[in-house]
């Protein structure tokens, strides 16, 4: 799911940094993001805003990283609400709702992890690609010419 | 086109997660229904001590065989199990009628005063029977107070204080509007099944909404506006015909009224 390639050019120690960081920031949300799955998607997102300018290499993986957020947005959110709707309205805990958050859990446990390694190795200037969300990013970030 | 691929990989790689965890049945594995039921039981041990403290509750044979009669034909016409509905009635002319956990229906004497036949009596019995077979009263309590407030008053000291509380709740504004409704459609059915005219619950709601200059009818004040119920029944049951048929004979009607009667004065 994760693979290492070669990235076009060898990165400046700065960008290896900023790249690094755009992961961070998406584990430092964590925490809160999974009551308030927004949390998450916004500071990844302010985080991309603000380095969208930036070099080839930290734009590719503050992409990466917010792509990969959107996924878990969309299955956090659901689950957000589903939980809200039990605690105030008479929807009750079913199976269906067990399993759903233990899936999601499951999915926010496997990113979280992928995201410490992630920010481990760019830190160290390897571009790491993860599958589905690497393909995203290719189209979206072009180097500038 | 190999993104797309991925990306219904991803997709269906958490749909399946999801329906293996499906099969597992965590509501039993964390014993929910099993908590719930235990917390229902006392909570409902409770506050029917509470109630039958503070209410008076009319004792006369005469009119709680009456009353159960009813009772009896709802449940086995629409296949409720008898043994968990509890009826009480109860000497105060407010026309009120609510239900308690652990299926405890307490009605008023002014409620019953009040209905011109026997069918209207119905249709209120049914909807609150309804109450309890959707399930209604101990989702409200838990969504309203709390669970761990429930625990807390059932095990701790704050029992008397949270007790008046939930009763007032039940009473008079616990249940959401959309319950009510719920409860109303759920009688109309029952009253079908049971044979009786299920027009006379709207009648019932359009005599309140006419009446409501009484100031006492808190039953009507925790739920939808009368006269929309009246409108909804109605709706729902427009061009339908069914033969109905009395499920007490007049005189015993007559014979359950002018006992109240004499409770009231006595």
């Amino acid at each position: 799911m994760i693979k290492i390639n070669k990235f076009v050019y060898k990165p400046e120690y700065h960008e290896e940094e900023y790249a690094s960081n755009s992961y961070v920031m998406s584990l430092v949300a964590i925490a809160v993001g999974l009551p308030f799955p927004i949390v998450n998607l916004l500071t990844t997102l302010i985080f991309y805003l603000a380095n969208r300018k930036r070099s080839y290499f930290i734009r590719w993986h503050c992409t990466q990283a917010l792509l990969s957020q959107l996924f878990l947005f969309f299955a956090n959110s659901y689950s957000f609400w589903w939980t809200v709707s039990i605690i105030f309205t008479d929807e009750t805990v079913s199976n269906d709702y067990f399993a759903y958050i233990l899936t999601v859990f499951l999915f926010n446990f496997i990113e979280f992890i992928a995201t410490i390694y992630t920010a481990i190795k760019v830190r160290k200037g390897i571009h790491v690609e993860w599958w589905f969300y690497s393909d995203i990013t290719n189209l979206i970030v072009k180097p500038k010419i | 086109m190999k993104i797309v691929f991925k990306g219904i990989v991803i997709l269906s790689l958490f749909f399946v997660i999801f329906y293996g965890f499906k099969q597992i049945d965590f509501v039993k594995i964390a014993k929910v229904e099993g908590n719930r039921g235990e917390l229902e039981q006392k909570l409902g041990r409770l506050i029917w001590d509470s109630v039958s403290k503070s209410h008076i509750i009319i004792e006369d044979v005469y009119i709680n065989k009456t009353v159960d009669t009813i009772v009896d034909k709802i449940c086995l016409s629409n296949k409720i199990d008898r043994s968990k509905v509890k009826i009480h009635i109860v000497r105060d002319n407010e026309i009120n009628a609510f239900t308690l956990p652990m299926g405890h229906i307490l009605i008023n004497s002014g409620l019953i005063s009040s209905c011109q036949n026997v069918d209207q009596l119905v249709g209120i019995l049914s909807h609150e029977i309804a109450h309890i077979e959707l399930d209604h009263i101990m989702k409200s309590i838990i969504t309203e107070i709390g669970i761990t407030a429930l625990v807390s008053m059932i095990t701790g000291d704050g029992v008397i204080v949270a007790n008046q509380r939930v009763i007032e709740l039940l009473s008079s504004s616990l249940l959401s509007q959309a319950m009510e409704k719920d409860a109303d459609m759920k009688a109309v059915e029952y009253m079908i099944n049971t044979n009786v005219n299920p027009r006379e619950l709207a009648n019932f709601m359009l005599i309140l909404s006419v009446n409501n200059d009484i100031g006492i009818l808190n039953w009507i004040s925790s739920h939808p506006d009368s006269k929309s119920r009246f409108d909804y029944i109605n709706n729902y049951l427009e061009g339908e015909v069914f033969e109905y048929s009395s499920i007490i004979d007049e005189m015993t009607w007559y014979e359950l009224r002018s006992k109240l009667f004499l409770d009231k004065i006595n």
